[in-house]
């Protein structure tokens, strides 16, 4: 038994190359030089005559990059300040709508429950491609296209934090519930007293999900900020990538994806305790 | 509790209600706006909308030079201690120099100290003049010899008399061979004390005493326009712009110490600089004029730039100089880039509003010279109207398809902008789905009158109607005997030609993606069999590209590892490098058959003439083909239409297309007749590692009135269909490297392309 | 890490919640009051919602009738080009095979991994954090390392050719598809992992235990035990999974341009492209198209969940 947990053990430890070598290449291609980033991966871009190329480490290790980046770019700090701003007052937001919406889905019964959830469902499912164009007019009748709100008003709205809230709200027990309505507890005390507390793992859950949605998203931005490019969040700087910047990408990359690192570390916890096996339905 | 309940809800409404009424309100359109033209920093400025226009704006006028002589040219214009403009020419080895009165005539004033003979040679090219803040008067002139150049500085207490100062930096030069280099001084300026600041070639500027002790080496930002850093003294400062282009410095000579250090946001385009008596700083680059206090650390901007000459792409600041006093008015310096000099006033005005009271709006993917320097004329002419140009493609991220997609979601919200350059986005789509209005009521008063090529405009009528018209041409040439011209009509004849002359390779080296863009370019339409992509045909033509191919012995990668072909990664694909061969010198000694290159001017025309003559070659269109350039439409919803109408009329006019913008040939009839009968006494040289040698100087009469009439038979623009190229060059080019047949190739193109076309 | 709290929620307490449903269609007082609560808690969200969403949405339906920039209405011509546009089946049928081919095996290997994982004590941590990892890797670098590693001249080819295989050009071939759902699965397959997990620690140990005693083999146990108890965690998984393959446009988009290699030419291209030459009137037919699929799958998805318990 205990060498089959071994081999197991083994064989998970090399599945998890294939996250850890791509990640390596990142890391350790923010520390190349100029010269030598080029050499390895120009080919690739057609920059270079040859074929791509990679050292376990690299053959000059530098910070010029970091450097580069943070001291020489200063798009970068507008843009990643554009992107903390884009990101954290739709996770707030999300809180203040999604959360007791799930609850009044999870909690409540009430006519029509059934057929809103499947349309919630709907919207969850629904690709950004399908209502792009209109929600751009929409929100160009309202002022809001090529401001922050342009990305963060629609974000706060997305009906996946609801669906997965629901889920988490769902394993709370309606007796207990019961008892408590039958104690006198108002309902704002069972939303606030029971069902958030049992359920924090869920808020956090779609906190971390929600992070990694909107600090990654490319779409929204471009579309909704099209004409404001001040307003560009950190997503959109990444695709630059020139022969002149390639070491910049690299660095940007590592620092782009550090926040989400960070996110995983406190939180990975909460998004194991995920969401109850109920099913699809509500 | 359920009452508490509502409120909360109802609180939260109400929050997201008042932000999105906040942004209804000015804040967020001035955002909005500001985001559009990133040149202002002043948002009130940017108002335009507001309801009680605020009255007052500094205006610009021309002033003129004084009657200047046939050859007489302004070599620079400073100011004098009693604050009159002073404007020096050269004519004819005699240096002249004009004042300006008060009442804006000219005086001829002394400058016999330019005259003793020492720069007056034809060896000698004058290179600078000041007035430094001790006093005296410098200039600086460069002398040339068989054995080298080197650069001299005099100084003259009086303007009569004039002595050189030796400096030992001056002697330290750099020797090739018999040939020696010594410091070339483009830019001077002295400060109170003595000190003398130089503007390196480089990104630095050098500060030495008056008696040639080299004090301290500052770096400084380059400028683009003038090659060197910007700089000027001011008592024992000296101003310039740090490296990183985001603050202003004051380094005392005196301390030897920077004193003050001033945040502000420069570009890479030449900057002058003003300090008036009481210690305020101006700044004048293409965003305006830029004013700061004398303790104070915010730029306040007092002339726009973008409403006036200061934006246009083919000037650039020299000096600016401010009156004293509490009604400021500026002059400003600019040289343009034909090597003159323009003298422009500013004054404000009270009875103008304060920001133009209307606005039209002109796209492009591109940054295009041809429209910024059009609107800065327009509203030079225009007081009222301020043509905001909005340039989508910068330095972010983002590929031609995004930027296209954010400029179709402003056209269906009836947002887009006046004028479209249609540069690289989808025309056709925008023909046949309305957006593009008919132009002809602006394009055929102009074909009447005869101000426009009628050839070329003629390609543009479309069942009646005119929805897009270019600004600029390119011509594709060819060089070579007259049976090779010919051959170019079609590839069968190319390769029937190649059959003939086995030992002369068709055209020079180049890449296969070179080679299938430049062939995709003239023969395109070979693919198709009425208006489908054919696969027999398609095959054909990648076996007779090959053919081609191994016979110019294309290859993958140059050796410096570069596909040197057209498009630039964001799949923008830039015509200008379309169609350019690059060992065109290799026909000199009939290595190649042909050669093709692409003119734009008559500068561009020297070389393919020279080599004409020397080999007796001749020089042809390849089948009447032109590249257009600047193609600008009508949005059929904007909000400003008759405005917009204007605006295109304005950019077919002389005016606008006699200033050389390097788009290409006007399409002006006039412009094209001035630009072909330009003089120049500039003499070229060119020579390529293969010993190719070709000199000469511009074409003679005779070709400028040949290429003239060739000009005027084109009558075949190039189109080229982004999509259409990167789908055929990405599937072809497998096959040209030998990874897979022509068949294999023809059907990916083939089902790539009906895929596209399908759509 | 099998949290008490969540076995407590999952098994006990969920015969109680069902047994609530009411059948009678008059509403007595005290439900009325419920229902008005559930519509307060619901209010913020619909609100945002409504605009939003579903105002560009019924936007879209009016543009699904009319012309491209003239609102002229023109019945359901839209519909019918739409429907005869090649690329346009090329494009649900290149959908429809990468999700039909991606869900199955992501459902399937991130079972197998978490069946891997459930009882892994010893870097417990660490692996999971491992498989998480690449949801935090942005998309933009993905295109870069994919550019280096998958590109015809990239690091796989180079191993490949040092394995005496010959190059592969992974890009520009059907090897395209291979590698748009590689990325899938690289993705997703950490989080769905989690999932089974969690769906894995809600069965109760009582149960194997009793089997054991029935003397039940682990195949045995695991046929009659954990794949029923994972059914309703499959639904879930699925549709999360569901959701997020129309994500991974992103990186087709930035890896292989407007385009692609027509393995891997999927609605969101056409869509894309429709946008970029103006045709929002096929856009907007196809959207709607597109919205009654779904809806009809959910709507079964649902029904069969629920025979299923």
């Amino acid at each position: 038994m205990k060498r089959k947990n071994g081999c197991f053990l083994g064989f998970l430890l090399l599945l998890t190359l294939f996250v850890w070598i791509p990640v390596w290449v990142l890391c350790s291609g923010s520390f190349m030089g100029k010269d030598e980033i080029l050499k390895n991966v120009g080919p690739v871009l057609g920059q270079a005559k040859g074929r791509a190329s990679w050292s376990l480490l690299p053959v000059y290790p530098t910070l010029r990059a970091y450097v580069e980046l943070l001291l020489d770019s200063p798009n970068f700090f507008t843009m990643f300040w554009n992107s903390c701003i884009q990101v954290i007052p739709v996770m707030a937001g999300q809180l203040l709508v999604s959360v007791p919406a799930a609850w009044a889905f999870a909690a409540y019964k009430f006519r029509g429950k059934k057929a809103l959830f499947v349309l919630y469902i709907i919207l969850m499912v629904l690709p950004f491609q399908i209502t792009m164009v209109s929600s751009y007019l929409v929100l160009f009748r309202m002022k809001l296209a090529g401001t922050h709100l342009a990305v963060i008003l629609p974000n706060i709205f997305s009906t996946f934090p609801v669906f997965i809230m629901t889920k988490f709200f769902q394993a709370v027990p309606g007796s207990l519930l019961e008892a408590a309505r039958l104690d006198g507890a108002s309902e704002r005390y069972l939303f606030f007293r029971i069902g958030i507390p049992m359920e924090k793992s869920g808020i956090f859950s779609i906190l971390i999900l929600g992070f990694l949605e909107y600090w990654n998203a490319i779409e929204q931005p471009l579309t909704f900020l099209a004409n404001n490019k001040k307003l560009w969040p950190l997503t959109l700087y990444l695709p630059n990538i020139t022969t002149d910047n390639l070491g910049v990408a690299f660095s940007a990359s590592v620092f782009v994806m550090f926040p989400a690192l960070l996110l995983f570390l406190y939180g990975q916890k909460y998004l194991e305790q995920g969401i109850t096996a109920s099913g699809l339905k509500e | 509790m359920g009452r508490k309940i509502t409120a909360l809800a109802l609180l939260f409404v109400l929050v997201i209600t008042s932000l999105s009424g906040c942004s209804n309100k000015n804040g967020q359109i001035n955002k909005e706006k500001n985001g559009k033209q990133e040149n202002n920093k002043q948002e009130e400025q940017l108002d335009y909308k507001s309801k009680s226009p605020e009255m007052g704006r500094f205006m610009e006028s021309k002033i003129s030079f004084p009657d200047l002589k046939e050859g007489e040219r302004v070599v620079k214009i400073i100011r004098n201690q009693e604050n009159q403009i002073e404007v020096y020419t050269y004519l004819k080895k005699q240096y002249l120099m004009y004042q300006l009165k008060e009442d804006k005539t000219w005086e001829n004033g002394e400058a016999a100290w330019l005259n003793d003979g020492r720069l007056s040679g034809s060896n000698v090219e004058f290179s600078d003049l000041c007035l430094g803040e001790d006093g005296n008067y410098y200039a600086v002139y460069i002398k040339y010899s068989d054995k080298g150049y080197g650069s001299h500085i005099i100084k003259s207490k009086d303007k009569k008399a004039a002595e050189e100062i030796k400096f030992p930096y001056l002697k330290e030069g750099q020797t090739y061979k018999d040939y020696t280099i010594y410091p070339r001084v483009q830019k001077i300026a002295v400060t109170k004390n003595g000190d003398l600041v130089f503007g390196d070639d480089k990104d630095s500027l050098l500060i030495f005493s008056k008696e040639g002790e080299k004090l301290a080496k500052i770096p400084a930002a380059y400028s683009e326009d003038t090659g060197m850093a910007s700089f000027a003294a001011s008592e024992n400062d000296v101003i310039t712009v740090t490296q990183d282009k985001k603050n202003i410095i004051f380094y005392n000579t005196g301390t030897k110490e920077t004193e003050k250090t001033v945040p502000y946001d420069a570009s890479r385009d030449a900057k002058a600089f003003a300090v008036k008596k009481d210690g305020t700083v101006f700044v004048g680059d293409r965003k305006g004029i830029h004013r700061l206090a004398k303790d104070g650390s915010l730029w306040e901007t007092t002339v726009d730039g973008v409403l006036n000459s200061m934006s246009m792409p083919s000037l650039y600041f020299d000096e600016l100089f401010v009156s004293d006093g509490d009604e400021e008015q500026y002059y400003a310096s600019y040289a343009d880039n034909d090597g003159g000099y323009r003298l422009l006033q500013y004054v404000f005005d009270k009875n103008v509003s304060a920001v133009p009271a209307q606005e039209i709006t002109v796209y492009s993917l591109k940054e295009s010279n041809t429209i910024r320097q059009a609107a800065s004329l327009f509203q030079a002419e225009n007081a009222d109207i301020r043509v905001n140009y909005v340039v989508a493609m910068g330095e972010e991220g983002g590929t031609v398809s995004d930027y296209i997609r954010a400029l179709n979601t402003e056209l269906l919200a009836g947002n887009g902008a006046d004028v479209l350059v249609l540069d690289g986005l989808p025309v056709d789509s925008y023909v046949e789905k309305g957006v593009l209005a008919d132009i002809t009521d602006i394009i055929k008063p102009l074909e009447e009158s005869g101000e426009l090529l009628t050839n070329i405009s003629s390609c543009y009528q479309q069942s009646g109607k005119i929805y897009q018209m270019p600004t600029h041409i390119n011509v594709p040439i060819v060089v070579g005997r007259e049976d090779g011209i010919l051959s170019m009509k079609d590839m069968d004849s190319i390769l029937s030609y190649m059959e003939k002359e086995k030992k002369v390779p068709y055209g020079g080296p180049t890449t296969y993606k070179a080679l299938l863009q430049d062939y995709l370019a003239l023969y395109a339409k070979d693919l198709y069999v009425d208006g489908k992509p054919d696969k027999e045909r398609i095959t054909a033509f990648l076996e007779k590209l090959k053919k081609i191919a191994d016979n110019r012995k294309a290859v993958e990668y140059l050796e410096d590892g570069r596909s040197e072909a057209a498009d630039t990664g964001d799949n923008f694909i830039d015509s200008g490098l379309l169609l350019q061969d690059r060992a065109f010198l290799g026909l000199i000694k009939n290595k190649y058959s042909i050669g093709v290159t692409q003119i734009g001017g008559i500068f561009q025309l020297s070389v393919p003439c020279a080599i004409s003559e020397q080999t007796g070659l001749h020089i042809a269109s390849i089948n009447q083909h032109f590249i257009p350039e600047g193609l600008v439409g009508l949005n059929n919803s904007g909000a400003n239409k008759e405005i917009a109408k204007e605006f295109i009329g304005f950019l077919f006019t002389k005016g606008v297309q006699d200033t050389k913008v390097l788009e290409g040939f006007p399409v002006n009839s006039g412009s094209l007749d001035k630009w072909m009968a330009e003089e120049s006494s500039d003499t070229f040289a060119m020579s390529d590692g293969d010993g190719n040698y070709v000199d000469g100087d511009l074409p003679d009469k005779e070709e400028r009135e040949y290429f003239k009439s060739m000009i005027k038979e084109l009558n075949s623009p190039i189109e080229i269909n982004r999509n259409v190229y990167g789908i055929i060059i990405q599937e072809a080019l497998p096959y040209f490297t030998g990874k897979i047949d022509a068949q294999q190739a023809a059907a990916a193109v083939y089902s790539k392309l009906s895929t596209y076309l399908a759509e | 890490m099998a949290n008490k709290e969540s076995k407590y929620k999952a098994s006990k307490y969920k015969e109680p919640e069902s047994s609530f449903v009411r059948q009678n269609k008059k509403l007595t007082k005290s439900e009325k009051r419920e229902e008005r609560k559930a519509w307060l808690f619901l209010l913020p969200s619909l609100a945002g919602i409504l605009v939003f969403v579903l105002i560009p949405f019924a936007d879209v339906i009016r543009r699904s009738f009319c012309e491209a920039m003239s609102n002229k209405f023109v019945g359901i011509s839209n519909y019918k080009m739409v429907l005869t546009n090649e690329a346009f089946g090329l494009a649900v049928k290149n959908t429809v095979k990468f999700i039909g081919i991606c869900i199955p095996l992501l459902l399937i290997l991130s079972l197998i991994l978490a069946l891997l994982l459930y009882r892994q004590k010893r870097l417990e941590g660490f692996l999971k954090t491992s498989f998480l990892l690449p949801m935090a890797v942005p998309v933009a670098s993905i295109v870069i390392l994919w550019k280096l590693i998958f590109h015809e001249k990239g690091l796989l080819n180079v191993l490949l050719s040092h394995l005496g295989i010959g190059t592969i050009d992974f890009m520009n071939s059907d090897k395209a598809f291979l590698v748009l759902v590689f990325t899938y699965l690289w993705k997703n397959v950490g989080y769905d992992m989690i999932l089974w997990l969690t769906g894995l620690n809600d069965i109760s140990v009582s149960l194997y235990e009793a089997a054991s005693v029935d003397g039940a083999g682990a195949f045995a146990k695991f046929r009659y035990i954990t794949l029923p108890k994972l059914v309703p965690t499959m639904f879930m998984i699925g549709a999360l999974s569901f959701i997020n393959s129309f994500k991974v446009f992103r990186e087709a988009y930035l890896i292989a341009g407007d385009y692609p290699d027509n393995s891997i030419y999927m609605l969101q291209h056409i869509f894309s492209n429709w946008f970029v030459s103006l045709d929002i009137q096929k856009m907007s037919a196809a959207a709607v198209l597109l919205i009654l699929v779904f809806l009809s799958l959910i709507l079964s998805f649902i029904r069969f969940d629920r025979e299923e318990e």
